[in-house]
């Protein structure tokens, strides 16, 4: 399988801790098989790295079949890299060519500091999360599933949104940095479902309140979000959580 | 037997012993119940569900996790579905018959008591992620929507598109980050436990690692639930997320917690087959995908053609004409052991001959193309993604990997182990699922010991022992970080010329080898040779670079490959002490003469848990009997 | 409410909302002063028709003053809203990419509305300076205000400049239009594809519209006079 194989020149963004300045760095890594998904090309170029004795790059991944959300970068501007619906870690090397230069960037945003190298912290998201994307449902207290009954469209766009994976390629994506599309699929998720009625003013307006607090900055209706979104979340979300937004803020009555 | 083992399953009915229980378990009030502290390791179905429920009963939980955030677990990567006995369906399903189906799936080598209570409490599992805004899949009435899934004849499993163990787990985590709002749960992701804290013989704390910082913390508590998952990597490539590791389970049973029945891992038949030495993990493609798509290989050996140019008289659906009852919604080890038995004989397709075709082409013209998008659109997607072949066009290449252990730490009826106040939740424990574990069961049971049972039978330990208050100062604590540190100080200073990635592979090779889905005596004693080499190897020879006192994933990794180049070892032994073939356990030479896996009920109907002895000193074996008084012990035919 | 209402209208989602609904507003206006602006066409020569439509402006009164006042502030809010995003929107990027930003569903409209904004801000100015300003504007009836439009417009610089202004604003509406109803949460499968077609259309019909001016008084009207 090495008739495959080609070289690329990456330029990497190193940083040792947030507290330090990073600089990128350029690296040569032959032996690249078309086969190989992103992340294994970057545990090759780290096993060279180690061989020649220098600390190898380091990258949040894990489950590395699209799911978990934890891995990302930019490659060359493009969040998760130029494939749609795509996550770093199902990119395959196959989409490259030979001598191709990549510029590895983590993710950039206030909001999201960096830890080392590619990693950032993305806690910000569990914070939104904690402020209000839930039922206030005790265990145990729950009535029986199928005395709820829930339109199938409801149910279908209600998973179009909750199929949100939190890595936060839609804020690296944005030229503002803005978490809007997170946000309004999580808004949405709830405001679609019978269960999400109780709380739905609340909801909207906390989790838009603690994600002005993280300093995502503002939407411009680019939809860039949504180009990089590795689940294809739509932006028609966003759409939901200002009306959403605007219908609380006029009539939550506290 | 041993009588260390006691396993506190209740006298009574087997459909009332949970209830029984559950009346005698003692109670803390409501308002002592802020006094306790509990620690949660692990963030998945097990502990974010843990530590929810105890949280919102007003016990201070800790919950740590080593991802960057509760909801990256590796429970997120459950494709397709949860089961549970509602019979919405009205096919005749009920309580007894799922607590049958997957005892007998797991090979009768699961106890009666915990599988019945797991069967008990799937229809709440249902409820409460109803309610908590788990979008399932709906019937266009408003109703839930049920599908068949491997290993059963009932429609039974609930589902969220392929995205189900995601669903679930956002959730639970969403139940988790709204204690996080209430202030009763402290959540420190990236945070790796290095070691148990034991104060006079009951767990009370842990040493964990800042993985950003590097920094080593102390946290004390009056019970520790253990819910990290299961220990597939040590074969390096299964269907884990990398981050998935045996540290936490088995720093327990270091010091002094059972490890039961560790041979019994699981192989999923459906998985992306291996496409060259830089493989770092395999993918799973839910089983579901049985459903429809039919399994097959070339009659005749080395048969390179392409598939559509192979017609059907020459193509061998093989779980069709082996098992015609269930053809090929099989259990995972069959279908898994038949793959290989294909594979082996020189019938496997694609470049490496290690794979099977699974062919959608008669279900796509049964049913239509749209039919099978809505029902599989998100698998295919992804199997192109990696394969870049159609699977609407050209069958999809599968073959079998590790995807889960049903062996894990050893815990009684109300999931302590056998170190008190050490409780074992989910997939780290071995409880539920014997040998093998039916599809869409994992997230079940995650869920029951967090939301179901954890929550009442720590409560009795709290209430019953009357703990000492201790401090993350105490000796225990100190010492126990000290080892950590000096563990720490002692792989950073190897200093040798090998990755440690070097070191995982060689295992997983050895362990795939000979204790893969096919053991042998032969095989097994090769591989208790091996391991002991590649690990005295690894402590001179392996290189980790960076510093202790800052974000170092390759000691990260380094930790962890140190402690399953111990486990892979108990492993081993596990599979060789097992003279019987049973579920995920195949051995060689105990099989049928139609190649099925062949019990041994007479001396084998045990747990096999392990006590640990001392570094290089072997194990002590302890047996914990299996009885069954309300299932007929059968050979299991699936035909 | 104990929350007060400034707090909701200043957030992100309160910011766009204004920005939307002014946005919106200002098209309104734009449509009005495009028909209105229309009626010079009527008689070229002597601008009766202009002068008329002027007129009936003025006779207006007093309303006339509060339609000035209110387009003052939809602009002025508009405009620092905008100024607010723009500066809050930088702050939540400290450090920006050494790759360049890429394209995926943002466009080229899209990229440059803090730049066409800038600019139609500029010949805001400009334009007040020119027609609202300017002396004599005050009689009613006057026909000042008909020949200082003609000799302005039929300007190879001035003329120039108010036919490119007059298609940044069509790029400045092009997504601003659209983008306006997805702020206020206007959205839906069936409506969105209408809205971006009209969004199209309007920017078009304005640009073509308020460029006509100029475009006509350079090649046909500057001999005439």
């Amino acid at each position: 399988m090495s008739d495959t194989t080609f070289s690329l020149n990456l330029k990497i963004w190193r940083q040792e801790s947030a507290d330090k300045p990073g600089k990128m760095v350029d690296y040569k890594i032959d032996c690249v098989d078309e086969h190989m998904s992103f992340l294994e090309m970057l545990d090759v170029l780290n096993q060279q790295l180690i061989e020649k004795g220098e600390v190898p790059v380091a990258f949040d991944h894990d489950c590395r079949e699209g799911i978990c959300g934890t891995c990302g970068c930019m490659i060359n501007g493009h969040a998760h890299g130029k494939d749609s619906e795509t996550t770093l870690c199902q990119l395959h090397m196959r989409k490259f060519r030979d001598g191709d230069t990549l510029y590895l960037e983590p993710w950039r945003a206030k909001a999201f500091p960096i830890v080392q190298d590619l990693c950032v912290d993305r806690s910000a998201f569990d914070r939104i999360q904690a402020a209000g994307a839930y039922c206030s449902v005790h265990t145990g207290s729950a009535i029986d599933g199928n005395s709820l009954l829930v339109p199938k469209a409801n149910a279908e766009s209600a998973m179009d949104a909750a199929a949100c994976i939190g890595c936060g390629a839609c804020v690296a994506a944005c030229k503002n940095a803005s978490a809007m599309l997170f946000v309004g699929a999580k808004v949405s998720q709830f405001a679609l479902l019978p269960q999400g009625q109780i709380e739905r003013k609340e909801r909207v307006l906390n989790m838009v309140e603690q994600m002005d607090a993280e300093g995502f900055g503002n939407c411009t209706n680019e939809f860039e979000c949504e180009a990089a979104c590795p689940k294809g979340i739509s932006v028609d979300n966003i759409a939901r959580m200002n009306r959403e937004y605007i219908k609380a803020a006029a009539t939550k009555a506290d | 037997m041993s009588n260390i083992l006691d396993s506190k399953i209740p006298d009574g009915p087997l459909a009332d012993k949970w209830d029984l229980h559950k009346a005698k378990l003692k109670l803390i009030a409501p308002n002592n119940r802020r006094k306790f502290n509990i620690i949660v390791v692990g963030s998945g179905l097990a502990g974010a569900s843990a530590a929810a429920s105890l949280a919102e009963m007003n016990y201070n939980v800790t919950c740590l996790c080593v991802q960057d955030s509760a909801r990256r677990a590796h429970s997120i990567a459950a494709q397709g579905g949860i089961n549970a006995a509602k019979n919405y369906p009205n096919d005749n399903d009920s309580i007894f018959r799922l607590f049958y189906d997957t005892i007998k799936g797991g090979d009768f080598r699961g106890r009666e008591g915990n599988t019945y209570r797991l069967a008990q409490v799937s229809n709440n599992i249902i409820d409460q992620c109803v309610a908590q805004g788990v979008p399932f899949a709906r019937e266009y009435g408003g109703v839930l929507s049920n599908r068949t899934f491997g290993g059963a004849q009932v429609s039974r499993t609930f589902y969220a598109r392929g995205q189900t163990g995601q669903q679930l787990l956002l959730g639970a985590y969403s139940a988790l980050m709204r204690q996080v709002n209430r202030g009763k749960v402290d959540m420190r992701p990236r945070r790796e436990m290095m070691d148990l804290v034991k104060v006079d013989g009951v767990a009370r704390g842990v040493v964990v690692r800042n993985l950003v910082t590097g920094e080593l913390e102390r946290y004390a508590a009056d019970a520790v639930l253990l819910c990290t998952g299961g220990y597939g990597n040590v074969f390096y490539l299964s269907t884990n997320a990398k981050g998935c590791n045996v540290t936490a389970a088995y720093r327990c049973h270091k010091q002094g917690a059972f490890m039961a029945n560790p041979c019994f891992t699981q192989i999923h038949p459906t998985c992306i087959p291996v496409s060259g030495d830089h493989q770092s993990k395999l993918t799973l493609m839910s089983e579901s995908l049985r459903n429809d798509g039919r399994v097959w290989v070339p009659k005749k050996k080395g048969d390179d053609r392409p598939p559509s140019q192979i017609p059907d008289s020459e193509r061998d659906y093989y779980l069709e004409r082996k098992y015609p009852s269930f053809g090929n919604m099989v259990p995972r080890d069959v279908a898994s052991r038949n793959a290989k038995v294909a594979c082996d004989n020189g019938q496997g397709v694609g470049a490496s001959g290690l794979a099977v075709y699974l062919d959608f082409q008669e279900a796509i013209e049964r049913e239509g193309r749209d039919v099978i998008e809505a029902r599989y659109g998100n698998l295919f997607h992804m199997y192109e993604k990696i394969t870049a072949e159609n699977p609407y066009e050209v069958p999809m290449r599968i073959y079998p990997a590790v995807h889960y252990t049903m062996g894990g730490l050893w815990v009684d009826y109300n999931l302590e182990s056998t170190i008190p106040g050490l409780f074992v939740l989910g997939e780290a424990n071995f409880s539920d699922h014997g040998a093998n574990r039916l599809g869409a069961s994992a997230l079940m049971q995650g869920l029951a010991d967090g939301y179901f049972v954890a929550p009442y039978t720590v409560a009795a330990h709290l209430a019953e022992r009357a703990l000492p208050a201790v401090s993350t100062e105490d000796e225990a604590f100190q010492a126990a970080e000290k080892g950590v540190r000096d563990r720490i100080s002692k792989l950073l200073s190897v200093g040798g010329s090998k990755s440690v990635d070097y070191f995982h592979r060689k295992l997983g090779l050895t362990m795939w080898d000979h204790c893969g889905m096919a053991r042998n005596e032969e095989g097994l004693k090769k591989a208790l040779k091996i391991i002991p080499e590649l690990r005295e190897e690894f402590w001179k020879d392996v290189r980790v670079l960076g510093q202790g006192g800052q974000m170092n994933q390759e000691l990260e990794k380094a930790g962890r490959v140190a402690d399953f180049l111990e486990f892979g070892e108990l492993m081993c032994r596990d599979a060789l002490n097992r003279k019987e073939s049973a579920g995920g356990h195949f051995r060689e030479e105990y099989q049928t003469a139609e190649g099925e896996a062949k019990r041994d009920d007479e001396n084998y109907r045990y747990v096999a848990a392990w006590e640990f002895k001392g570094d290089g000193k072997e194990p002590a074996l302890h047996k914990e009997a299996l009885e069954f008084e309300n299932v007929e012990l059968t050979q299991r035919s699936y035909k | 409410m104990s929350d007060g209402i400034g707090k909701f209208l200043l957030s992100s989602l309160g910011k766009k909302l204004i920005m939307g609904l002014t946005g919106l507003m200002l098209v309104g206006f734009l449509v009005a002063h495009l028909l209105g602006n229309l009626s010079i066409y009527g008689d070229v020569d002597h601008g009766t028709s202009f002068i008329a439509y002027a007129n009936k402006l003025h006779d207006l009164g007093p309303l006339l003053w509060v339609m000035e006042i209110g387009l003052v502030a939809l602009f002025g809010v508009h405009i620092w809203m905008a100024l607010k995003i723009t500066a809050e929107n930088r702050k939540a990027r400290p450090q920006g990419y050494a790759h360049p930003n890429t394209f995926g569903k943002a466009t080229p409209a899209s990229r440059s509305m803090p730049y066409t904004g800038i600019a139609i801000l500029g010949f805001l100015i400009m334009h007040l300076i020119h027609f609202r300003f300017m002396k004599g504007i005050a009689a009613p009836g006057s026909v000042e205000l008909h020949r200082e439009v003609i000799s302005v417009m039929s300007d190879p610089l001035w003329g120039s400049l108010y036919v490119v202004l007059s298609i940044l604003i069509g790029v400045h509406l092009a997504h601003g239009f659209k983008s306006a109803f997805q702020s206020i949460g206007v959205n839906h499968p069936r409506l969105n594809g209408l809205l971006g077609k009209m969004g199209i259309a309007l920017a078009i019909i304005l640009a073509l519209g308020f460029a006509s001016f100029p475009i006509v008084a350079m090649f046909a009207w500057r001999t005439s006079v």
